[in-house]
């Protein structure tokens, strides 16, 4: 098997132990104070054999699994996604400044997710749904192409193209979704807000959709692991070293999109998960993907979750989580930027 | 055998960077590709390893046409070393020389028995074992060459392209370098093709050399027959002078 740094497995045991105390923490905070004996006899009793081990308020029983259980299951999905997306894309494209929000994917999925919704008004719920995911893949894949081929020169992709490219293609789709909004949708108030990323009203069907691509998702990313790690030697090498550049190239930019996008319509635009939760991942289990996606992915999970608990808990209103995560990653961005060595 | 016929370049829709250029090399070669910037040396590599399409002419590998092979398959035959190899994080010495058996490995395999010796094999053979569990971005400029020298010697082809692989290295480093390359080809048989600028280093180290310039290759053949004061005034637009027998090249100016 591959060869794991010194760090990684007591990295990986934190990261797990992190997402299951962040889900159960998840479980207890809400308006509603439910003692945490009373939440723990409700999630054993979803064992099999188990259903009589609770017998208090079926309000509870509701509020846990109904509205805490999905929204927490979503954020490790959420989480998922955007993590294990943000490392295959920081190494495909060599640098540690890239993230799906940052390169433009988000904001694409975001506009699709306006078009698609404007498009299908009137339409039946699953129909609807499907196509608001299909039109957020879609816009969120054509951002990044559009990105990266303002980007390149010839063989060569200076990064500080790639962002500039990114933050324009973002302020652009941007601004399209927000007149498009104004322009056709009835009440722009609810939708800017939900797009400005949160997890809640989450609903166990919407669970079903998400967490599977996230899950798939993020394991396809990890078998192409070995050819990212030889894209992080350039593309000339990496197609000495057997990998079919163009192709897998666009399979990885492809998957990261698509699980990015898909979380978009049902949460928003949460920036910046993707930057952060690589490099701390990076820094205990090293740069190769095979191991560094898996334990984003397990990282990101929790990390998601904990900043939605920050969400709901720091006022009374909820703040949306998209605002948490822009405040913690863009500080964070920053932070690299200051710090940087030189450009390897 | 890696042949070239009349390979024309160009990049997008910029001039020809490479305007017929025909070109032999036999199996257990050690050749030198010489010729002033921009003379289309470093596309020209790209093209005799396959990750370049010609826009005329073709590039065949012991007789098989590289069009028609995948780059698994092509893997496995030709590696190559870039100008200025960098890997963008900050990998282990092992991880990267492991990135040479990438070509044998499955998708989500690692390591194994035979893959680790390979990589051990390939450090022992530069005399860079100890540096197995150290940052590659820690090494000086001579080491790191060493160890991409390893990488390529793990991946076992049988030719390798190195792109001006002694550029950043001091002299000393470079003269290590080369020998190291100059006895790998001459005990395992491994076929190098070294574009070089130092036209001394190329004179002491190469058996043959091919001499490039505004995208042809102007001459073939022994250092000895290649390296003539004649053809250097010609290509290079310096005097010199050439003592072959104690292989040794002054520059007049």
């Amino acid at each position: 098997m591959i060869e794991l740094r010194k760090g990684a497995l007591p990295f990986i045991a934190a990261s797990l132990l992190t997402l299951i105390l962040a889900v159960l923490a998840g479980t207890l905070v809400g308006p509603v104070r439910i003692p945490p004996h009373s939440i723990l006899k409700i999630l054993l009793s979803l064992l099999p054999g188990a259903g009589g081990l609770y017998d208090g308020s079926e309000g509870w029983r509701t509020i846990i699994l109904q509205i805490r259980l999905p929204m927490v299951i979503m954020g490790v999905a959420v989480g998922i996604a955007l993590s294990s997306s943000g490392s295959a894309l920081q190494g495909l494209f060599r640098n540690d400044l890239v993230d799906p929000f940052i390169i433009g994917i988000s904001s694409g999925g975001a506009l699709g997710w306006v078009l698609g919704s404007i498009a299908t008004q009137g339409l039946g719920y699953a129909q609807a749904i499907a196509f608001r995911v299909i039109s957020s893949f879609l816009l969120s894949m054509g951002s990044v192409v559009l990105a990266y081929m303002i980007a390149r020169r010839g063989s060569e992709l200076p990064i500080s193209n790639l962002l500039l490219a990114g933050i324009a293609v973002s302020a652009l789709f941007t601004s399209i979704a927000q007149v498009a909004i104004y322009l056709f949708i009835d009440n722009p108030a609810e939708m800017i807000f939900s797009l400005m990323g949160g997890l809640g009203n989450t609903r166990w069907h919407e669970v079903a959709i998400v967490l599977p691509i996230a899950v798939i998702g993020s394991s396809l990313l990890c078998v192409f692991g070995r050819d990212i790690n030889a894209f992080a030697a350039g593309e000339r090498v990496a197609a000495h070293l057997g990998v079919e550049v163009e192709r897998s190239k666009f399979l990885i930019i492809g998957i990261s999109a698509l699980i990015t996008a898909v979380t978009i319509p049902f949460c928003g635009v949460i920036g910046f998960v993707g930057l952060i939760v690589p490099h701390i991942a990076r820094r205990f289990v090293g740069p190769d993907q095979r191991i560094l996606i898996p334990a984003s992915a397990l990282l990101g999970g929790g990390f998601l979750v904990v900043c939605d608990l920050f969400s709901r808990s720091i006022s009374v209103a909820v703040i949306p989580l998209g605002m948490i995560t822009g405040l913690i990653g863009g500080g964070f961005f920053l932070y690299l930027l200051a710090t940087r060595r030189g450009v390897r | 055998m890696i042949e070239a016929r009349g390979l024309g370049f160009s990049y997008g829709s910029g001039p020809p960077v490479l305007e017929g250029v025909d070109l032999r090399i036999e199996k257990g070669a050690i050749m030198g590709i010489i010729g002033p910037n921009g003379c289309g040396k470093s596309t020209l590599l790209g093209c005799l390893g396959g990750v370049l399409r010609p826009e005329r002419g073709g590039v065949s590998i012991d007789g098989t046409d590289v069009r028609g092979m995948r780059r698994s398959e092509l893997s496995r035959i030709v590696s190559s070393l870039p100008q200025d190899a960098s890997y963008g994080f900050d990998y282990t010495v092992e991880e990267i020389v492991s990135m040479g058996r990438y070509p044998y490995m499955g998708w989500l395999k690692g390591g194994g028995e035979t893959h680790r010796r390979a990589v051990e094999r390939a450090l022992a053979e530069v005399g860079a074992l100890g540096f197995i569990g150290r940052s590659f971005s820690e090494l000086s400029g001579g080491e790191r060459q060493k160890v991409n020298l390893a990488r390529i010697l793990a991946q076992e082809t049988e030719y390798a392209l190195l792109d001006e692989p002694t550029r950043d290295l001091d002299l000393k480093s470079s003269l290590d370098l080369l020998d190291l390359i100059k006895r790998e080809n001459r005990e395992r048989g491994l076929t190098f093709v070294v574009v070089m600028h130092d036209l001394m280093l190329a004179l002491r180290t190469f058996k043959e050399i091919a001499m490039m310039k505004g995208g042809v290759v102007k001459a073939i053949g022994s250092a000895d027959s290649v390296l003539t004061p004649g053809r250097i005034k010609d290509t290079f637009g310096v005097d010199v002078e050439v003592d072959h027998g104690n292989g040794v090249l002054r520059i007049i100016r």
